[in-house]
């Protein structure tokens, strides 16, 4: 009777118990095949007045129309693994707020923007926004904030350093650059190539020197012009004008910190750090960005998108949703409270004469997107982050672009 | 590695050497029936919560991902090949099997002699003990958080102390430079591994009887020999514990790598933990591969820790 | 000269115990600070304007008290759980004979190298299979389980260093296992007993990557996610984190001194008898 170990025995029914349990997973919500009366909503979480913003909103939303919304608010740094996660153990939420769609459109688990919006909410987008979220020519990606990059410079220090204007010419901006460096303990420009958010620095360079990351349907990221933008960024950090590891500074810690000391004199910002120099004492100004001679000035755009997930019964519940999220007095609420520009043509109106947010409005209207619509978009700039500061600490620029051409042309 | 068999001076009487326990007199074998009480929990959870998810780890490495996490069909060896054949790997081994020994050997080294002080009665021991529990107590993304924070080439106050001690002549690039990441992460994980290595050693100390070192000091050994051949073999059992478990949790370790590694680009100073975690969520986005890592990193882990079990001879 | 020996060594004690805590330190000076002294160029030490007020804003600024709420309920319950699974199986493999015993330590162990950051989606999938995502009961669990096995290893270590005599004697005497285990072996290994404790409470009141990922209620959020509020997308409150940060430590401070005693075991008391 000893030779059966009751403990082998225990064992092997836990595990089949347990593998029982797995087999009947159950799926997300329970509809009953009517209309669901509770969505989830994942948010990602920009500041600690993100999380009680989007709670208040699901209570007056419960209030006005009897749907629950369960939110969940995921930090930046978090919320790409936590969604992969959900996604992949069929938890999907019914609305997300993230910074890339493409992938869950190629994969058609989303409505198409159309069908979820209201129409007075489809009609309210300017149309580079709009277009912004398309996928394969159709909108997928409901843009919710916005924000395009601009010069931001320290006064002090460019009249310290004798420059009476910004640069209009990149190779002003080198020199300018290289001028405040010289001034004791501080940085030229300070920029910011760290894995955390590279593109952003890049792409503005990239643009304003006739740089593109596709054109006619091709990915173009190793083309000549976009390998010089690149290979400037190197002979700007190897001449001493940037601080002195550009390729491992980030921005919220790295390149933006340095310009809200005071030590940097030119950065790359966007509306979320004119909301953060409101605290601080130094006298900045902002510029559209130089260009190369012949190309017209622009920046990058950036925005965080809404989509809706596919699940039966939800398509009602969510376009309420939506169109509660874009209401007047909610949006501008939550742009504020984040230091966001909204991006509908009506909330964009009202804040035009915004001291903060105002000034860069324009901007977001000629501003470039990246190519987030394409599909393995995600996986682009995921090497691109990872490589991208490599250029300038040491790798070949143009190795470094062959490499994300590699990746964006592959499967 | 076999036990020295310790005797006193006294008469030959011979001394407890520790890790090898002798046949309790209770007769019979348990009873498996008792026997579920006294492990049937710990087997239940660590089966349920421990194993059955690394059921599920295996079958992701075997399973083609899309960019969106969802599962689109089966990947045979095509994960494992991908990451076995990826360039970047041998350095990331490399990395690896230094930040485990180094990381291991320095908080040995230095818990040692720190569990001898603490064993000690005088003004200021219990000021020692509390400022030891503190880097334990913390959470280890919080240090490394602030350790990245003093680290700051810019901003960070380690450059202007060293500066002002004139022990560098300029600011250092702690996390930026290739030369000094390294050394700063296994100072972290030496930092934070040192209370508990520290106080499993004390433990193991107060259990030493108080006669064994009077014996021998009447026997005019010094506090050195007292040491090196008594005190430290009936360490053995504590020490044994401590490094297994500080080589399996250093290892594993992922927060601080990933947080003083956050703003380098490429995989120059990766384990295979953080190494495993971009592939999956930061880079390639592919779960698949990063599940394949994850296996690579349990046989890898689970190889070793069998070869020092059998070799130490704990059964 | 033992009083020279004693000075030296109180002075040794001192000059490492603000090593120490010297990161902490600065991390407490930097919590003092207002916000335009965070980030200059060169870096200081001490605040030139003491700001006691981010002390007062952190409670405010994020549901603090509710998150560290949560994590004590999660610390302190598996915290009693794993000693309670990890005594009497340390107690059982360490002493008794049984067939499999090897079998059992290697497969403890085994659990020991598994990580929860390499297994979080199968964990993820099986706790929403039973319905316990959003629970703080999974967390407990969760937390025991990982936490048992380096618990039985650690204790197990301790006991096989510790002579049968006593327990023989016991045995002789006719007291059962459980007896034995509880009248004799405990108070022995109770300085193990401690630093298991204390190594479980630590490890699951620190735990991130679960609790991030099982827990999506914001009420429900364990202090170490709830925290990571203050890195947001534009800005990093660096004050209230360390000022958080900080305060997160004091519970298990707390702890350690209450316990300490146990933990030291008194110099006079020190060996088996």
């Amino acid at each position: 009777m000893h030779r059966k170990p009751v403990r082998a025995a225990a064992i092997a029914v836990a595990a089949l118990s347990l593998l029982a349990l797995s087999a009947c997973s159950a799926s997300g919500d329970s509809s009953s095949g009517g209309k669901v009366t509770s969505i989830k909503f994942v948010a990602a979480e920009y500041s600690p007045k993100t999380a009680p913003y989007w709670d208040k909103i699901a209570k007056d939303f419960k209030a006005k129309t009897g749907i629950t919304v369960d939110v969940q608010t995921i930090a930046w740094n978090d919320i790409h693994q936590q969604v992969s996660t959900m996604v992949q153990t069929n938890q999907l939420p019914d609305v997300l707020n993230l910074d890339s769609f493409a992938q869950y459109a190629a994969d058609e688990l989303l409505y198409p923007a159309s069908e979820v919006e209201s129409s007075s909410l489809a009609a309210d987008f300017p149309k580079n926004l709009a277009d912004s979220g398309s996928v394969g020519g159709k909108n997928y990606g409901i843009p919710f904030v916005g924000s395009d990059s601009v010069l931001f410079y320290n006064t002090d220090l460019f009249t310290q350093a004798g420059i009476a204007e910004p640069p209009k010419t990149i190779d002003e901006l080198a020199s300018d650059a290289e001028k405040i460096s010289k001034l004791p303990g501080k940085v030229g420009f300070a920029l910011s190539l760290s894995p955390e958010a590279p593109h952003i620095d890049y792409s503005t360079f990239m643009f304003n020197m006739g740089g593109e990351y596709m054109k006619n349907g091709k990915w173009t990221i190793n083309s000549d012009a976009n390998v010089k933008a690149l290979g400037f960024l190197k002979q700007l950090t190897d001449s001493g004008a940037t601080e002195v590891n550009p390729g491992n500074t980030g921005r919220v810690e790295g390149s933006w910190q340095l310009f809200e000391s005071g030590t940097a004199g030119m950065v790359i910002g966007q509306t979320g750090l004119a909301d953060r120099l409101k605290t601080s004492n130094i006298q900045y100004k902002t510029a559209a960005f130089p260009s190369s001679p012949g190309v017209t000035p622009t920046g990058l755009a950036v925005a965080d998108y809404l989509m809706a997930f596919k699940k039966p019964g939800n398509q009602d519940a969510v376009k309420q949703f939506l169109s509660f999220a874009f209401a007047e007095k909610n949006y501008a609420t939550f742009a504020a409270n984040e230091g966001l520009l909204p991006v509908t043509s009506s909330s964009q109106k009202a804040l035009a004469s915004d001291p903060t947010l105002g000034p860069y409005i324009p901007g977001l209207e000629t501003a470039k997107f990246a190519p987030v619509g394409e599909a393995n978009w995600d996986k682009v700039l995921g090497e691109m982050k990872n490589s991208l500061g490599l250029a300038v600490s040491g790798t070949d620029p143009k190795k470094v672009l062959d490499q994300i051409q590699a990746v964006a042309t592959s499967k | 590695m076999t036990t020295e068999k310790q005797t006193s001076a006294i008469a030959g009487r011979p001394v407890p050497p520790a890790g090898r326990r002798r046949r309790p007199a209770s007769p019979q074998r348990m009873r498996p029936l008792a026997l579920l009480i006294w492990i049937g929990p710990s087997v239940l959870l660590i089966v349920g919560i421990v194993v059955y998810p690394l059921f599920e780890t295996v079958r992701a490495s075997f399973q083609d991902f899309a960019l969106t996490g969802a599962v689109k069909g089966w990947a045979g060896f095509d994960n494992f090949e991908k990451v076995l054949t990826d360039p970047d790997l041998p350095r990331v081994l490399a990395n690896t099997g230094i930040w485990v020994v180094a990381g291991v050997a320095v908080t040995t080294l230095l818990a040692l002699p720190l569990a001898q002080l603490l064993n000690k009665d005088f003004w200021g021991g219990r000021i020692l003990r509390i400022a030891l529990i503190v880097p334990w107590a913390a959470s280890i993304v919080m240090t490394a958080i602030g350790f990245r924070w003093i680290l700051n080439y810019y901003y960070g106050v380690l450059n202007p102390f060293l500066m002002s001690l004139h022990i560098i002549q300029k600011p250092v690039d702690w996390l930026g430079d290739e030369r000094t990441i390294g050394w700063v992460m296994i100072a972290t994980a030496v930092f934070i591994s040192l209370p508990f290595t520290a106080f499993a050693i004390l433990s193991g100390l107060k259990g030493i009887p108080d006669d064994v070192n009077e014996a021998a000091q009447i026997d005019g050994a010094t506090r050195w020999k007292t040491y090196r051949y008594i005190t430290f073999p009936l360490l053995r059992g504590p020490l044994m514990v401590t490094v297994l478990l500080n080589s399996i949790w250093i290892f594993n370790s992922f927060p601080i790598i990933y947080v003083l590694n956050k703003s380098n680009p490429g995989y120059q100073n990766d384990t295979t933990i953080t190494f495993m975690y971009k592939i999956a969520f930061l880079t390639d986005r592919d779960i698949g591969a990063g599940a394949a890592m994850a296996v690579l990193n349990v046989l890898i882990v689970g190889v070793c820790v069998a070869l020092y079990v059998r070799r130490a001879r704990l059964d | 000269m033992v009083t020279t020996r004693r000075l030296i060594t109180s002075a040794v004690a001192l000059a490492l115990s603000v090593v120490l805590l010297s990161p902490y330190l600065v991390m407490l000076f930097t919590s003092l600070k207002p916000q335009d002294e965070l980030t200059i160029t060169p870096g200081t030490l001490l605040p030139t304007v003491w700001d006691f007020s981010n002390y007062v804003t952190m409670w405010t600024s994020a549901p603090i008290a509710q998150y560290m709420t949560n994590s004590l309920i999660v610390a302190v319950t598996s915290t009693v759980l794993v000693l309670l699974f990890a005594i009497p199986a340390a107690y059982a493999s360490a002493r008794f004979e049984f067939r499999g015993r090897r079998a059992y330590l290697f497969f403890v162990l085994v659990a020991q190298i598994l990580a929860p950051i390499a297994l979080i989606v199968g964990l993820y999938r099986e706790f929403s299979a039973l319905g316990l995502v959003d629970n703080l009961l999974a967390l407990v669990i969760i937390n025991t389980a990982f936490n048992l096995s380096f618990a039985i290893w650690l204790l197990r270590g301790f006991i096989a260093s510790v002579p049968a005599t006593l327990e023989e004697a016991a045995w002789m005497d006719g007291a059962g296992r459980g007896r034995t285990l509880l009248t004799i072996v405990v108070p022995v290994i109770r300085p193990g007993i401690v630093t298991a404790g204390i190594y479980a409470f630590i490890a699951s009141w620190n735990e991130f990557i679960v609790g991030l990922t099982l827990i999506s209620t914001d009420s429900k959020k364990p202090l170490q996610v709830g925290i990571t509020q203050f890195i947001g997308r534009d800005q990093i409150e660096w004050q209230h984190l360390f000022a958080t940060a900080l305060i997160s430590i004091v519970p298990v401070v707390i702890l350690f001194l209450l316990v300490e005693k146990h933990l030291v075991g008194g110099l006079t008391e020190g060996s088996v008898k």
